[in-house]
């Protein structure tokens, strides 16, 4: 019987071409790298927020009003920086190594060459104490990383496996 | 005239010429582009060899990734301070 006289539907089409796609089940690989993620995610922010506010507080007792504008964009700039690596790791988690490599070394040059731009902008706006900006990124930057290293290890992922019996 | 001359360089010692300090912030962009190169290169090793140990191998990746970035961007901060001076 041909298709062209049947007036029922095929059972088994695909009826979610409108709906979203479904998504894949994520590989175990892919999975650590979520978790990895979430977690760093979660260690980092609320450190680094609270170091962009206590920058932000003293640049404001020692410079003034530029000195918080200052201080807030530089914690914006380093906070954007550092959550841009996080979200790196969980847009490619489920990447072959190889590829991976390559969303890493691209990513770096990407984040290098944005911010670099950005910083020799802000240089021109004279309303940015330029050294509450910068500190509040050092600080800010560092104690994000800080964070997420103690993240690293809360996700207690073994550096040495052992070997059974020895 | 020394005198003269030793006041000058005090008086601009303190800026550093914007140009000099991209080049600097170039050169020091540098190592963190090897370091990371290096780890991932590290990684496709490890998991050519070993591929039930990628999860553990990318985590320490990427964190290790993080840690080296950090020199670039105290580099960029540094950058920042010397061409806005």
């Amino acid at each position: 019987m041909s298709r062209a006289h049947d007036p029922s539907p095929p059972a088994a089409e695909p009826i979610a071409s409108t709906s979203a796609p479904q998504a894949e089940p994520e590989g175990e690989h892919a999975a650590a790298m979520r978790r990895l993620a979430d977690t760093m995610l979660r260690t980092a922010l609320w450190p680094g927020i609270a170091t962009v506010g206590i920058a932000t507080v003293v640049a404001g007792l020692v410079v003034g009003l530029s000195g918080v504008l200052g201080a807030l964009v530089g914690g914006a700039v380093a906070t954007a920086s550092s959550m841009a690596t996080i979200g790196l790791i969980k847009w490619s988690r489920g990447m072959h190594p190889m590829a991976m490599m390559a969303v890493a070394l691209g990513g770096y040059t990407g984040k290098i060459l944005v911010l670099m731009i950005v910083m020799t902008l802000l240089t021109w706006v004279d309303a940015l104490h330029p050294m509450s900006l910068a500190l509040t990124m050092l600080a800010t930057v560092l104690v994000w990383t800080a964070a997420e290293a103690q993240g690293f290890r809360k996700t207690k992922i073994p550096t040495i496996v052992p070997v059974a019996g020895s | 005239m020394s005198n003269i001359v030793l006041a000058q360089a005090a008086d601009t010692a303190g800026a550093i010429n914007p140009g000099l300090a991209a080049i600097g912030y170039g050169l020091g962009a540098i190592g963190p582009g090897v370091g990371v190169g290096l780890i991932w290169a590290a990684v496709i090793n490890g998991t050519a060899r070993q591929p039930e140990a990628q999860s553990q191998l990318m985590g320490i990746a990427w964190i290790s990734f993080v840690l080296v970035e950090v020199l670039a961007l105290i580099g960029l901060v540094v950058y920042f301070i010397a061409s806005a001076a």
